[in-house]
């Protein structure tokens, strides 16, 4: 009866007792199908030993100096990368295009769609520029259009009196009983 | 231990274990970067702890067990189909004074050889490697792995057994 081929796996290994050992090479001698399997098993070494395996020596003094120095692979190597959150580098670039377009349209040159009272409306007046002469035109048209014929104003003080007060202000200070 | 005779502890140990340590890492990674990596990071690991670990023989047992789990990290993180890329990229360069057809078919036999190891699955690849190239016995892939002896044996067998049906389906010719 042929042994089962775990057995000749660890004949070819030489892992059996020396009796063992002697029994299986027996069999061989007789059986061509359990012989066949061990050299099948010497066939299958030879091939993994041909497969070359690149020569180490060039590393191994390379590998020595970077741990006994600690220059290693990974440090010599590692590149520093900065992980953002995705909701928080959403927001930042929600926030750059916000400010930016705040910025673009504080640079905007003085034009017609603007609110010419408004600071937003930017922009230097120039004297000798063409811009005044627009702003000149556009008041006029707007005065013509009745823009200011609506305008209402309250007058806090006394047009009667040579110098600008408020009324109020005064009556307060004058009933402050350190008041003059 | 001062940092003389550490350093010199370490250089001995590096230099009997080296090349059996990165033989084992190509030949289950069969990449040369990777397995120059894998060995590096073993070593440093072994420098790092070496106050609390074994020296001369006792310390390869370590060092390939080290090599052979950051191995498997790697494959598990890299897979199948990026170690494939990787490799056409660094297998071994064809032997130029070697020319002809009887070179050529040893090259692809090679590469049939390198493709049936690959399809074996990782626990049973290295058990067989630590046979072949660690020239260690069963025994002493137990301890190295921590497995038993009994495991070993199985795991050898079965190695052997997968390695031969996928090199049967190639006609794989190495003198």
């Amino acid at each position: 009866m042929c042994p089962d081929k775990i057995l000749l796996s660890r004949f070819y290994d030489k892992d059996l007792e020396r009796s063992e050992m002697d029994r299986i090479r027996n069999h061989l001698a007789e059986c061509g199908s359990c012989g066949e399997y061990v050299d099948a098993l010497g066939e299958q070494s030879r091939l993994i030993h041909a497969v070359p395996i690149p020569s180490s020596s060039d590393k191994e003094a390379r590998i020595l100096d970077r741990i006994l120095h600690g220059r290693t692979m990974w440090s010599r190597n590692r590149t520093f990368t900065f992980h953002l959150p995705v909701p928080i580098a959403a927001a930042a670039v929600l926030l750059f295009f916000f400010m930016t377009g705040l910025l673009l349209s504080r640079q905007l040159p003085f034009s017609g769609g603007a609110d010419p009272g408004s600071p937003m409306a930017g922009g230097e007046l120039q004297e000798n520029g063409g811009s005044r002469e627009n702003l000149d035109e556009l008041l006029v048209g707007m005065k013509h259009a009745g823009f200011f014929d609506e305008v209402e104003m309250d007058i806090p003080f006394d047009m009667d009196s040579d110098i600008v007060f408020d009324p109020e202000l005064t009556m307060a200070s004058t009933a402050y009983p350190g008041g003059e | 231990m001062n940092g003389v005779d550490r350093e010199s502890v370490f250089a001995q140990v590096y230099a009997r274990h080296f090349k059996l340590v990165f033989r084992v890492a190509y030949s289950i990674t069969r990449n040369e970067a990777i397995s120059e990596e894998m060995s590096q990071e073993a070593f440093l690991r072994y420098y790092e702890r070496m106050d609390r670990l074994p020296t001369g023989d006792e310390a390869r047992y370590w060092l390939l067990r080290v090599v052979r789990n950051l191995c498997y990290n790697h494959e598990k993180r890299k897979g199948r189909e990026a170690r494939a890329n990787q490799r056409s990229f660094h297998e071994p360069q064809r032997d130029s004074v070697n020319e002809g057809e009887q070179a050529l078919l040893e090259q692809e036999s090679r590469q049939q050889v390198l493709d049936a190891l690959e399809r074996i699955p990782f626990n049973l690849r290295t058990v067989l490697v630590m046979k072949e190239y660690g020239e260690m016995n069963y025994k002493e892939i137990g301890r190295t792995l921590g497995i038993s002896e009994g495991n070993v044996k199985i795991r050898v067998f079965r190695a052997r057994q997968q390695l031969q049906e996928y090199l049967k389906k190639g006609e794989v010719h190495v003198p």
